[in-house]
């Protein structure tokens, strides 16, 4: 069991859907996603050699953020203004508070959602929701998904797929 | 839907669904959706526009006395199964990795977590037991319930496997020992009580 858990590297990002978290592992000829709940762990392997593309595409949640945490700074800060002594100064730390969160998401990058293809499956990488974390995560296992897939060469076997062989060729 | 998303050689837009130009896919450069002009980064590899694998049915048996397949007995055999050895013909073949098995090892295999690279769930009872040894102690007046109960799904859990990701067992220990405390604890309260009493 020591050896199987030291085969795996963690990839940047965790993503969290209502009670469920989403990470993603590196591993020696799969990519591993981990969906776990409480005392629960799901797991869905991507072998490299099955891998199509990969996708990202930036989506709004982004901007509702900027949107919300925006419109709360300038609440609060107007309460600031209208407010003396104590309460400003209150509402001046609670101000200070979205700024941070504010820049903290900015600075985090574009939000984006990914999905990795194979020949059976588009399959949402929850974890990889931001585009600097994305890229990060591609740049580490597109060597290993081009190692696994040759330019030239026939298609290798998958593991667990029934008995087959290549087409003949033409 | 699902077969327009996945034709072999086509990608789609993940969002309205509709083909995406071959040209997409220069790694890092941004291009967008010609539907709904959301802004991709779209990376393709080789496997996109491979041709899938032909399924081999297997071959029928032409000489009288050759080895025929256990769960087809009119095909030829190819290869024994890694683990039951059994006959299979190219149909029943399931290959993993290097090792060859039948459907029904397989299946067995993943139910029973024998085959690691099947395996696609599992309960954690190290957590089960971690949390099962803390959280009542929060009120304490459970733990007189809960603490053999830890002390038990640790001792489970030392012998069950743990998620594949993890190197330790140090949650089935220290669950191990906050239960035993917790447990020795209320026992000497008890025993107190009981020499009060007397006295």
């Amino acid at each position: 069991m020591a050896d199987e858990a030291l085969r795996y590297k963690k990839l940047p990002g965790i993503g969290r859907r209502f009670i469920e978290y989403h990470r993603l592992f590196v591993g020696p000829d799969h990519l591993l996603q981990v969906s776990s709940m409480f005392v629960h762990e799901t797991y869905k392997r991507f072998y490299y050699h099955d891998i199509q593309a990969v996708i990202i595409r930036q989506n709004n949640k982004g901007n509702v953020t900027t949107a919300i945490q925006s419109f709360f700074l300038l609440f609060f800060l107007s309460l600031a203004l209208a407010t003396d002594g104590a309460a400003r100064a209150a509402m001046l730390i609670v101000s200070s508070f979205f700024v941070i969160a504010l820049l903290v998401h900015l600075l985090l990058g574009k939000t984006v959602s990914t999905h990795l293809r194979t020949a059976v499956q588009l399959e949402p990488l929850h974890s990889l929701h931001r585009l600097p974390q994305a890229r990060r995560a591609l740049r580490r296992i597109q060597p290993m998904i081009d190692a696994a897939q040759p330019q030239a060469a026939p298609p290798p076997e998958s593991p667990a797929t029934p008995g087959t062989e290549s087409a003949p060729s033409l | 839907m699902v077969e327009a998303m996945l034709e072999p050689g086509v990608l789609t837009c993940t969002k309205c669904r509709l083909p995406l130009p071959p040209e997409l896919g220069a790694g890092f450069a941004p291009s967008h959706c010609p539907g709904c002009g959301s802004t991709l980064w779209v990376h393709v590899f080789p496997a996109l526009h491979r041709r899938l694998d032909v399924g081999h049915r297997g071959e029928s048996i032409l000489v009288e006395g050759e080895a025929s397949c256990f769960y087809h007995p009119e095909k030829r055999a190819a290869v024994p199964c890694s683990r039951c050895g059994r006959f299979l013909c190219q149909l029943c073949d399931v290959t993993l990795g290097e090792e060859h098995v039948c459907a029904s090892c397989m299946h067995s295999g993943q139910t029973k977590g024998t085959l690691g690279k099947l395996q696609n769930q599992r309960l954690l009872w190290d957590s089960i037991a971690l949390a099962v040894a803390i959280i009542p102690l929060l009120i304490v007046t459970p733990t007189i319930i809960t603490a053999p109960i830890a002390i038990v799904l640790a001792a489970i859990s030392l012998k069950k496997p743990t998620s594949i990701l993890r190197r330790s067992r140090w949650r089935s220990w220290v669950a191990l020992v906050i239960g035993l405390l917790t447990a020795l604890g209320w026992l000497a309260g008890l025993i107190y009580l009981l020499i009060d009493l007397v006295q």
